[in-house]
């Protein structure tokens, strides 16, 4: 068993001018929880559709759960479930046919908890798909993807068009599926406090490029927010200060530690005030402001 | 007959009955506008009518289909 349950190497996929991803590379080890952020149009779905055969990458490899997407491709699919609110299942009329369809081909397929679920999200066998709220439809998904045990959940957006309760309930139903070791759950969604409690890692993505990864703890610790007091002679590059805001002389800037910024800094003259730890969601908003670099990761030889 | 295409086959077939019934019901009115007003391109418009609004209100399941267990080709078909 190979330890790493995401595995993403240099995958990009083309759209034209307007839009292109990668090249990603991504390893997520098992028994994560790695939420995938970005603002919209960053190239989250993208990515999620790509590693489940929603379309098909322009280069690179993926492998999930120990598997090759595009060689293993039936296989990944049985060790995995994806939830995304673009997966349609109205054309099978009620809950109740859907259920019996998709559960068909998961020998895996746990009855009672369906039925739990079914209870747990209120939703009702005899129910018409078409009739359901936009919510109760990724209810739905998410039903699907939790009555079996797929080592592996990919969640697009899972709390999207869901009130506060049954995000709460969503996510208490996560952490009972990651009871088990063995697996592992990638996350979108623009929940940022929500996935601060929930998740161990972080992907922050923008236009298509991944451009911090890592754990949650590790990241608010390498990434700090500056008060500067910037000198009156000598301007200095944006480059070299990343400021999140900025008036006049002062400027709040994102620091991180692992680079020789703080130290540039100084040199320039520039005086620090304060140094303040950032919330996930404050460190997603620096990032996006600041625009950093592409994050590179360390692959290990094969 | 293996398990999984006979699952997709059956549940295909329930999935578009109504587009069958649609078919022959576009059909019949098609046999008898022609056989009533002697006129052969007046039903073909009213064929396309019925074409376009089907796949206006179509809610396609293939992408619900792509992430069953079963190969590209099956989905695409049975999508």
């Amino acid at each position: 068993m190979t330890r790493q349950a995401v595995d993403i190497r240099e995958i990009r996929k083309s759209f034209g001018l307007e839009f292109n991803l990668g090249p990603v590379s991504l390893s997520i080890p098992r028994g994560a929880i790695c939420a995938l952020v970005g603002p919209n149009g960053a190239g989250k779905t993208t990515l999620m559709n790509l590693l489940m055969g929603i379309g098909r990458a322009d280069g690179g490899t993926a492998e999930l759960a120990g598997h090759d997407i595009r060689t293993e491709e039936v296989e990944v699919k049985r060790r995995t479930a994806y939830v995304s609110p673009d997966l349609s299942y109205r054309a099978w009329g009620s809950v109740g046919r859907a259920i019996d369809f998709v559960s068909g081909f998961y020998p895996d397929w746990n009855i009672d908890r369906c039925d739990r679920l079914l209870q747990s999200f209120g939703l009702h066998r005899g129910e018409r798909i078409d009739t359901l709220s936009f919510g109760s439809r990724v209810k739905l998904a998410t039903l699907f993807a939790l009555s079996r045990d797929a080592e592996l959940l990919l969640l697009d957006e899972p709390t999207a068009g869901l009130d506060p309760l049954a995000r709460q309930q969503l996510f208490a139903e996560l952490l009972k599926y990651m009871r088990s070791e063995d697996r592992t759950i990638l996350i979108s969604s623009h929940q940022l406090a929500d996935l601060e409690r929930f998740a161990d890692h972080v992907a922050v993505m923008q236009a298509g490029q991944v451009i911090a990864f890592g754990s949650i703890p590790d990241l608010l610790e390498r990434y700090v927010q500056l008060d500067v007091q910037l000198p009156h002679d000598a301007p200095v590059q944006s480059s070299v200060l990343r400021a999140i805001s900025r008036q006049q002389d002062r400027a709040c800037v994102l620091l991180d530690r692992q680079s020789s910024q703080r130290q540039s800094l100084e040199e320039l003259g520039a005086e620090v005030i304060s140094e303040n730890p950032l919330t996930l969601e404050e460190l997603f908003i620096a990032l996006m402001k600041t625009g950093r670099t592409r994050w590179q990761p360390k692959l290990s030889a094969a | 007959m293996n398990r999984t295409i006979l699952a997709l086959l059956l549940d295909y077939h329930r999935r578009t009955l109504g587009a069958w019934v649609l078919l022959v019901c576009v059909q019949l009115m098609q046999i008898s506008a022609i056989w009533v007003l002697s006129k052969d391109n007046l039903p073909i418009v009213g064929a396309v009518i019925a074409s376009l609004t089907f796949c206006a209100t179509w809610d396609s399941p293939h992408l619900a289909m792509r992430t069953l267990p079963i190969t590209r080709a099956a989905s695409t078909w049975a999508g």
